[in-house]
């Protein structure tokens, strides 16, 4: 299995984005399945999915808007772009995936004595060498309202309701680029890197903000944006909005967007940090981090049992509750080991 | 006009800007009727049999009718 580069040689992670902090915080051995062995669900989970879609979209919505491309026009781009992107194609049965045939090589028959020479590689005619198979079919959720069809509308309706007269405006940094889609590694104290990827940064009356996009089925209260302090993707971004940016951040402004059978409807809420809050989270989650780090180099990995029900279970619960003999069978059987995730792969 | 759901399970490299286009009037139209006060105006499941004859009906009669 390849390193992803968020590790060093030994295998100790030192490259840190919220998604892994949160995993050290939460459970070390929750933190080992998933970061130091890879397992993950065989299909990506819908709520993820639906996520980065909608997400994606978004952002390129800004980014269109900030090069000067009218509303319409970049609405018509982002739901094509969205329609594409969620009609899955498989890999060419000709070519399995290779684009090319005839790999082969073979004597030359007219001067044997010029030893094997490569055969020309013949592109595959059945996909236009791209190796995805011209067929398909739209993602098929299994998810009563986070469909394709929802997705399509939840862009729409979002960019009804705050595309044209949106009180946010994209923040252009100092050197012209709109700051839409920037994937930022900082590094921080101990060798550490701090990554992650900020979908906007924006200014609102005045003030620059992260902006983040959520997806729900709930009806969103204001207890829901209470949910995001705590929270460390939110101090996160903040701390990386000041530091990685130089632009003095005041919280991430948090679009949410309810998704339901018959409709999509959208509330904005703010999430503040002040410094000292930042200094504090940074303390303590260098703390998490050492633990992590520590339990890696030990291989020692100690459940936390008070999380084990949490956010409506651990995904792993089922294989925790299994002795530790027979935990990698069950692993196998409702699990893959698929590419491990990277902090620092850029989205 | 193309039905909404037949474009959307039209493989999207075959449609024209035209399609896409007919899809955000759609959406459009369909967030106009919830914030009228139809609160099922979004919904993207498929209409049934009946529900297409009355729309039809209604198209003949020139009545409006959210579905």
């Amino acid at each position: 299995m390849t390193q992803p580069k968020a590790f060093d040689a030994s295998g100790i992670q030192f490259g840190w984005d919220s998604t892994s902090i949160k995993l050290a915080e939460e459970c070390l051995y929750k933190y080992k399945l998933k970061m130091i062995d890879g397992w993950q669900p065989e299909t990506l989970s819908v709520h993820l999915r639906f996520g980065q879609h909608y997400a994606t979209a978004l952002e390129h919505y800004h980014k269109h808007i900030a090069l000067g491309i009218d509303h319409d026009e970049a609405v018509y781009l982002v739901v094509k772009e969205a329609l594409e992107d969620t009609w899955d194609r498989p890999i060419c049965k000709e070519c399995q995936g290779e684009g090319q045939l005839d790999i082969t090589t073979e004597f030359a028959e007219e001067n044997p004595w010029a030893g094997r020479v490569d055969k020309a590689v013949t592109p595959c005619e059945t996909c236009n060498a791209t190796g995805i198979s011209a067929e398909g079919a739209p993602w098929e959720s299994d998810h009563n309202v986070k469909t394709r069809a929802n997705l399509i509308r939840t862009i729409i309706w979002y960019l009804e309701q705050f595309g044209k007269d949106d009180a946010v405006s994209t923040l252009i940094l100092s050197d012209g680029v709109p700051a839409v889609e920037h994937s930022f590694a900082l590094p921080v104290d101990n060798g550490i890197v701090f990554a992650g990827h900020l979908d906007r940064l924006g200014v609102y009356a005045g003030d620059p903000y992260v902006q983040d996009q959520k997806t729900t089925g709930a009806t969103i209260t204001q207890r829901y944006f209470e949910g995001f302090n705590p929270d460390t993707q939110m101090s996160m971004y903040t701390f990386a909005g000041k530091v990685a940016y130089g632009i003095p951040v005041k919280g991430v402004i948090i679009d949410a967007a309810q998704i339901a059978v018959g409709f999509s409807r959208f509330e904005r809420g703010f999430t503040f940090r002040v410094e000292a809050q930042l200094n504090e989270w940074y303390d303590h989650t260098m703390y998490h981090i050492e633990v992590a780090r520590k339990a890696t180099r030990e291989n020692f990995f100690p459940m936390n049992r008070s999380s084990c029900g949490n956010y409506g279970g651990c995904e792993f619960r089922d294989i925790c509750s299994r002795a530790p003999s027979v935990r990698e069978q069950f692993l196998k059987a409702k699990y893959i080991r698929g590419p491990r995730w990277d902090p620092l792969t850029p989205r | 006009m193309s039905d909404l759901h037949e474009l959307m399970a039209r493989d999207p490299l075959t449609h024209t800007r035209e399609d896409i286009e007919t899809i955000i009037a759609e959406m459009r139209k369909s967030r106009h009727a919830f914030n009228a006060g139809n609160l099922r105006a979004g919904s993207t499941k498929p209409k049934t049999e009946k529900q297409k004859q009355v729309e039809k009906l209604a198209d003949t009669l020139d009545l409006k009718i959210d579905l």
